[in-house]
């Protein structure tokens, strides 16, 4: 490999004016092709290639249901007084190009007409068969018993509708209603919340998944047909295209930021080590410039491969800029005076051999059938094999041979250690990473935010509006099918939810496919079911009389009837129409139809095994349990092969150029090194893995890697310059690439920048000092025997602790605590208190080793709010002990003084009441299987764990004071306790005084 | 949903129709405050104008005060309906079943809770948010809802007192059809001994 270097330089010298203008003709063409690539931030794009996700991922863009936009308008007062301005401001967006279905009042405003309406659409709706279920008879007295109750405005229902034929529909409306937990105040016939102070129109925009501009475009419309907003009244757009807006402007200016901070990181390298008498060497700024120049000819060879590139590879590409600037770094050090080229030549083996193992990584990547990780393998390994081409060849031909090389004042970094203490060492570093893998698996978190970019701003904005909008509960899962037209779209869903009949409620359009509709109306206007319907009038009338009705009094029914076979358009009633638009759209290019269920993990199961074997043909599950799935499964799943891969291949390449065990191991112990770190510091900080996080640790096998491979070269070579320096310079260029990662908001970004900033670090310590050659020690192409160094053997526990402890990492041994076999018991719990403002009075008992001190303990708690207002009273004096929030605490004049542990406890009582009565809304956690008890996470850190013995809450963290919280006899008994205190404070709840109401079921009053 | 519909109209007029149940409406009609419970019987008087039919019913009611109602219907048909701030079940003697609404579940109600509350609490200011009032003759109150949504079931109701204005004698309830809903309020008592599982559902 040598000598073909050397023969290289010698080509590239002779050839120089030659080379260096097809490397510049390459150049022009790369940039040519960019300048026509298209990019994209599609977030399908970060998911595996599997059936499943694929047809996830076609149905969501062929149904186009993350197009949707609703426009929230939102007054301090009621907004009902602007809703002529509303009605003109939906036709103004309708007439935006593009925008469909636009949709602010969806009824007429007479809900009895729209009720009577129902009747003249049976003929289509429901084949006449239907009739066999009427009974004049029990029609009659129910006709008369609804007579007898006050009601005024009833009548004219009663009489459309004597066999409550239309209730099916109704049902199937309540139903759809119910799972989707909309909410609107009925008595208005638009979108109109039930506090009266916002408004809300919906429309298709008609945009397709990930396209930004369009994006913009629409809402700039947008915001121009709405303008002028009347006096006080705001306006928000709530929308999927948000995210895709929100994630394009995360990932661009994550971009910038990661790659200024790693052009800054350069630059101060430059000047502060390439100089020349005092003077910058203004020659180095070839460094960053081949990495970058590989890295356009990289992306425009991308152009020919990909139709499309994704931004998120962009964003690393800053990262792996800095990887290939390392190869330059050394370059420059060993081109020095007459032996340059002699020096360079031996660099190639350890760069091939860096540059082969951090590209084999990138293939691996590849072979995680992630479209956004095939084209960061391809633009990885691309740029950096031609980085490392071009650094060899032609780089040292650009540099300044006379310049001495800087050194850096590095401290030998040799140390020796008595074998025992060795072990010992690597067995405790053994255990922390053990530990801290198992925590940083406990809080990984594979769901679909893990993947989103999108700015707090927007998800703020978006869970405000789905707490004014939906009801509290589980939200709805869409199974959505797309077909050319809306009939075959709705056949191809049922084919699907057929399988679920009876199994879960799935609520599905309300009304049947246009072809079957006109097939039942056809069947009423046959003869036989003519005269059925007239032999029903007649045992009607009849019936009438027998309960002392007019034999007439059903006749606005059989007149409906008769008008709805008879008549030929085939609109359907107000109250159908615009539900069944939502649910079955048609579109340029095609149609799709949905069903809705609950948001839960038996539901997403059952549903996800019929379009299994439905062979999910253009259908899928879409929601948020569904992606959940996807990513636990499917990322979760491949990441333990392909990290497990990563490792044997750095293992297997290090294997067949060093020959020799020990220098193997020596080559992996930067590997090990990083790992470990990571994990301990993972561990106790509890940071969340991510996907991201996951293959960035997979990358780091092939970058860390590198620096053993430079530290056992220069070990073993006679020729091979002196590799601390550039070591250094390298790892602080790819670190700064890396770190400039860890100020992105976007959490894939982050993820990765998190995992390799420390990881690199790592490994360039550990590669400095296996580089150390030991006082007195000779390389060992110099012929002396060297002692075989024991370190690296002793980083075998670590190795085998690293790749084998805890690997159920969200894999498919997981359970979320959702679909464990208690999950409703603590989903119960967690539901134990109202939403709305209560009261709790209770004696309190707290226990202090050796002592007990009970009050009266009275608050009041606002949900909503957040805000809970407590005061504690002596039970025998009546003294006041402590008030919250103001906390003023103790009273010397109580007749037994409380502990000093109570007014302690009183200070920290407003957060722990908080803990128990407003914890309401668990978010899931992958927990393995192994361990006994369920764990939900809060969004403010509390975990709370479900045992056999009762519910523990605790902080997640490391080294933070732990507590928990127990409860017993449904709720009545509290139990706080802070166990490194020794202290346990117990709420007996009882009940407080009149006008309020009482709760049967924890025997809670609480006020409303 | 129709017959919660007229679940909700009829909790509606139900409690609009208390004999007792106001405090102070309009320029002095008093009602009675102390009371905790208060009966009668009732006759209902159903006119249906496109029909040219006419309904008697009969039966008789209870209210608590700010608490529960029940009405019970003797003839034609026998049942039982009791309604609390949560729910309203109904109880058909004929057939032993029983109904059970929750107003979280029928949003409807809340339109119909909401002219309740007005109705109850007497408040001129609050009646006058939702009807117009006009008193037509001594111990006579006229009340025309503004609201759209009470519009649909009812044009007009009177609420007619006793002469000293402290019971609620009569309700008539105008509907947009021209249909008629008459309810007399006979043999008023408070707080008459109830037996104790008077307001037990489904009842004995």
């Amino acid at each position: 490999m040598k000598r073909f270097a050397e023969q290289l330089l010698r080509f590239t010298r002779r050839h120089g004016p030659g080379c260096a203008a097809a490397v510049i003709l390459l150049g022009l063409l790369s940039g040519a092709a960019l300048l026509r690539a298209r990019f994209t931030n599609d977030v399908s794009r970060l998911f595996p290639d599997t059936p499943e996700s694929r047809a996830t991922f076609q149905v969501l863009r062929e149904t186009r249901l993350a197009d949707t936009v609703q426009l929230e308008f939102l007054s301090e007062r009621s907004i009902v007084r602007h809703e002529a301005w509303l009605d003109r401001t939906a036709g103004r967006i309708a007439a935006i190009p593009g925008v469909r279905n636009v949709l602010f009042r969806y009824r007429s405003g007479d809900l009895l007409s729209e009720l009577e309406d129902l009747t003249g659409a049976i003929p289509r709706m429901f084949p006449p068969d239907i009739l066999r279920t009427c009974d004049p008879d029990a029609a009659a007295r129910s006709a008369v018993k609804q007579l007898a109750f006050p009601a005024p405005g009833g009548m004219r229902l009663l009489r459309s509708q004597p066999f409550g034929i239309e209730r099916t529909l109704l049902l199937r409306l309540k139903n759809l209603d119910e799972t989707t937990g909309f909410l609107t105040a009925p008595e208005h016939p638009c979108f109109v919340s039930r506090d009266g102070k916002r408004a809300m129109i919906i429309f298709e925009s008609g945009i397709e998944l990930g396209d930004a501009d369009a994006v913009r475009r629409l809402f700039a419309a947008v915001r121009e047909a709405a303008a002028p907003l009347p006096e006080g009244v705001k306006m928000r757009i709530v929308s999927g295209c948000s995210h895709t807006l929100g994630n394009e402007e995360t990932l661009k200016r994550d971009a910038t930021v990661a790659g200024s901070v790693s052009l800054l990181f350069f630059l101060a390298i430059f000047f502060a080590f390439y100089r020349r008498g005092g003077a910058p060497d203004w020659r180095a700024l070839w460094i960053p410039a081949v990495p970058l120049y590989a890295s356009l000819l990289a992306l425009g060879l991308m152009t020919l491969f990909f139709r499309e590139i994704c931004l998120y590879v962009i964003g690393l590409g800053s990262c792996i800029t800095g990887l290939a600037i390392d190869q330059g770094i050394h370059v420059y050090a060993a081109c020095r005076g007459p032996e340059a080229e002699k020096r360079v030549a031996a660099l190639v083996k350890p760069m091939t051999l860096s540059a082969a193992t951090s590209i084999l990584v990138f293939v691996f990547l590849a072979l995680t059938g992630i479209c956004a990780y095939r084209q960061l393998a391809f633009f990885a390994g691309t740029s950096l094999a031609l980085s490392c081409f071009i650094a060899l060849a032609l780089l040292p031909h650009l540099l300044d041979r006379d310049r001495p090389a800087a050194e850096l004042p590095l401290p030998g970094m040799r140390f020796r250690l008595p074998g025992a203490a060795r072990l010992l060492l690597c067995a405790a570093v053994a255990a922390a990473a053990g530990f801290g893998i198992r925590a940083l698996l406990r809080n990984a978190d594979f769901s679909l935010a893990s993947l989103d970019g999108t700015p707090a701003e927007i998800l703020r904005e978006e869970a405000e509006f789905r707490a004014a909008w939906r009801k509290a509960g589980p939200s709805a899962a869409v199974i959505a099918a797309a077909g050319p037209t809306g009939d075959a779209a709705q056949q191809r869903l049922r084919s699907v939810t057929d399988r679920l009949e009876g199994r879960i409620a799935v609520a599905g359009p309300p009304v049947p496919p246009r072809s079957e509709r006109r097939r039942n109306r056809g069947m009423w206007r046959s003869d036989p079911a003519r005269r059925e319907i007239a032999e029903l009038e007649t045992r009607t009338r009849a019936a009438c009389l027998r309960a002392g009705l007019p034999a007439n009094f059903f006749d606005p029914f059989f007149l409906r009837l008769r008008a709805g076979i008879d008549g030929g358009g085939d609109g359907l009633p107000p109250l159908l129409e615009h539900v069944s638009r939502r649910m079955v759209r048609e579109h340029p290019g095609g149609a799709s139809a949905v069903a809705l269920m609950a948001d839960s993990p038996e539901n997403a199961r059952a549903a996800r095994e019929a379009l299994r074997r439905q062979g999910f043909r253009d259908c899928a599950l879409l929601s948020k349990e569904a992606f959940h799935t996807i990513i636990r499964e499917e990322l979760g799943g491949r990441f333990r092969v392909l990290f497990a891969l990563s490792v044997l291949a750095a293992l297997l390449l290090a294997a067949a150029v060093f020959r020799n065990f020990t220098d193997v191991l020596r080559a992996l112990t930067p590997v090990l090194v990083s790992f470990a770190l990571l994990a301990v510091l993972g561990g106790a900080t509890g940071f969340r893995a991510t996907p991201a996080a996951a293959f960035a640790l997979v990358l780091l096998t092939g970058l860390a890697v590198d620096y053993g491979i430079y530290a056992v070269c220069r070990r073993n070579d006679p020729d091979m310059p002196e590799v601390r320096t550039p070591v250094v310079l390298s790892a602080v260029t790819t670190v700064a690439g890396a770190g400039a990662l860890l100020v992105s908001k976007h959490p894939a970004l982050f993820g990765t920048g998190a995992v390799l900033a420390p990881g690199i670090a790592a490994a360039c310590l550990c590669g400095l000092a296996l580089a150390s050659r030991p006082a007195g020690a000779a390389p060992k192409g110099s012929g002396e025997k060297k002692k075989p160094h024991s370190f690296p053997t002793a980083a075998l526990p670590l190795l085998f602790v690293l790749l084998f402890s805890g690997g159920g990492c969200a894999g498919k041994g997981a359970v979320s605590p959702r679909e464990a076999a208690a999950a409703e018991e603590i989903r119960e719990r967690l539901r134990l208190y109202p939403d709305t403002p209560f009261t709790v009075q209770g004696v309190a008992r707290l226990e202090a080793p050796g002592r007990g001190f009970t009050f009266l303990l009275g608050a009041e708690i606002d949900p909503a709010a957040g805000k809970i207002r407590a005061a504690a009273v002596h039970p025998g004096s009546g003294v006041l002990l402590f008030r919250i929030p103001e906390a003023e605490a103790g009273s010397p004049a109580a007749a037994s003084p409380p502990p000093r542990e109570l007014l302690r406890t009183a200070r920290n009582l407003s957060d722990a009441l908080r803990r128990i009565f407003l914890h309401k809304n668990p978010e899931p956690l992958a927990v393995s299987q192994k361990q006994e008890y369920i764990a939900v996470c809060s969004a403010d850190g509390v975990e709370t764990r479900l045992h056999p013995w009762g519910m523990e809450r605790r902080r997640d963290a490391w080294f933070s004071p732990s507590w928990r919280c127990e409860y017993r006899d449904g709720g009545k008994e509290t139990v706080y306790r802070i166990p490194e205190r020794g202290v346990s404070l117990r709420l007996s709840i009882r009940h407080t005084g009149s006008g309020e109401k009482n709760d049967p079921d924890t025997g809670l009053r609480h006020r409303r | 949903m129709p017959h919660r519909l007229t679940f909700s109209a009829l909790l509606f007029c139900l409690l609009a129709a208390l004999p007792g149940g106001g405090t102070e409406i309009g320029d002095g009609l008093r009602g009675a405050a102390e009371y905790r419970v208060v009966t009668a019987d009732f006759r209902q008087i159903r006119r249906l104008k496109e029909l040219g039919m006419e309904l008697t019913i009969r039966g008789s009611m209870a209210s608590e005060r700010n608490g529960r109602l029940r009405w019970q219907v003797d003839s034609p048909t026998r049942s039982v309906t009791l309604i609390g701030s949560e729910t309203l079940r109904h109880f058909d003697r004929e057939t032993g079943k029983t109904a059970v609404i929750r107003k979280d579940s029928f949003p409807w109600l809340r339109i119909m809770g909401d002219a309740m509350n007005d109705w109850l609490t007497g408040d001129p200011e609050r009646l006058a948010r939702r009807f117009k009032v006009s008193r037509p003759s001594p111990g006579t109150l006229l009340l025309a809802p503004t609201d759209p949504g009470l519009q649909q079931f009812c044009r007009s109701v009177e609420l007619s007192f006793s002469p000293d204005r402290r019971e609620l004698r009569k309700i008539r309830i105008d509907e947009p059809s021209g249909d008629e809903l008459e309810i007399i309020f006979l043999n008023v008592k408070r707080d008459p001994p109830l037996p104790p599982d008077f307001w037990r559902m489904p009842p004995e």
